[in-house]
């Protein structure tokens, strides 16, 4: 076999045919890229709200723990714990509520 | 009609800010020899599932693309990268199961005479061998930008090119024996 022959005969072989594009596999594509695109945005949407409520209720629970230290709150609190737990549960409830944006679940 | 160059770098543009429908005619554009060069790469039954994940992974990296290469050799080095990874983890699979080594991708079965023995040719080659011949004489890449789909120096490349011609032309001068 010659080099032209053998040239042509790879040629052959290996060089893509023409053909128009493949409708199919470029909705499969379209598909898939979609899936991928609903799940980054899912993921970050959950992420976002999260975060939001993390800051949210560590924001409640400090501003509660700092006004916990002053006098009269202590005074308050030295003399019925049990009562100043339930408010303090009932208020971090209510923020947490409110950050969330259900303030139906309180009725 | 695929895009040229410039349309590519346009529908690029477009689809790294989002734009699905730029990325589906890039798409359109590409697959016929991305998924070509993948069948004689990987053989036909997995070509499509690495031209898939190589075009969710060319998406899912649009936004880093510089457009300093071309979008077709960006996207070959991806689908190529997809096949290597592919045969680590067989790799690593079959050393645990103790599988006997694959010795190339399953052709289906072809017309008697010489295409078939060139196609049998090809399989008997290393892949990275029959990658670099398929990219420089089928796909028309220079050695060059075949070299950086493969990430092989230039020289290895070019050299790979020759031996990989010599051992089909070897192969079909003894017969297929």
């Amino acid at each position: 076999m010659n080099e032209s022959d053998f040239e042509a005969l790879l040629r052959q072989e290996i060089v893509p045919p023409e053909r128009p594009p493949d409708r199919a596999f470029v909705a499969r594509i379209d598909s898939a890229v979609a899936q991928e695109a609903w799940f980054r945005e899912w993921r970050a949407r959950i992420l976002r709200e999260l975060s939001g409520e993390v800051l949210g209720l560590a924001s409640v629970v400090g501003a509660l723990a700092f006004a916990a230290r002053a006098p009269g709150v202590r005074e308050a609190i030295g003399g019925a714990p049990e009562l100043a737990g339930t408010a303090v549960l009932l208020l971090i409830l209510l923020a947490w509520l409110l950050i969330r944006g259900k303030p139906d679940a309180l009725a | 009609m695929p895009p040229g160059p410039d349309g590519d770098a346009l529908l690029c543009r477009r689809a790294a800010a989002g734009d699905r429908a730029a990325f589906s005619r890039l798409v359109e554009g590409h697959e016929r020899k991305l998924r070509a060069f993948l069948a004689h790469v990987a053989g036909r039954e997995l070509a499509d599932e690495l031209a898939q994940e190589a075009f969710l992974k060319a998406w899912q990296a649009l936004p880093t693309f510089r457009g300093d290469a071309r979008f077709s050799s960006w996207l070959c080095a991806i689908g190529w990268r997809c096949f290597v990874d592919l045969k680590r983890r067989e790799r690593s699979e079959q050393r645990r199961r103790d599988a006997a080594a694959a010795t190339g991708p399953e052709h289906e079965p072809s017309p008697p005479g010489e295409r078939i023995d060139l196609s049998r040719a090809l399989a008997r080659l290393d892949p990275v061998e029959r990658a670099a011949l398929v990219l420089c004489e089928g796909h028309g890449w220079s050695h060059t930008e075949a070299a950086g789909i493969l990430r092989l120096p230039l020289g290895t490349l070019k050299g790979m090119v020759r031996r990989a011609k010599q051992k089909c032309r070897d192969y079909l001068e003894s017969d297929g024996r």
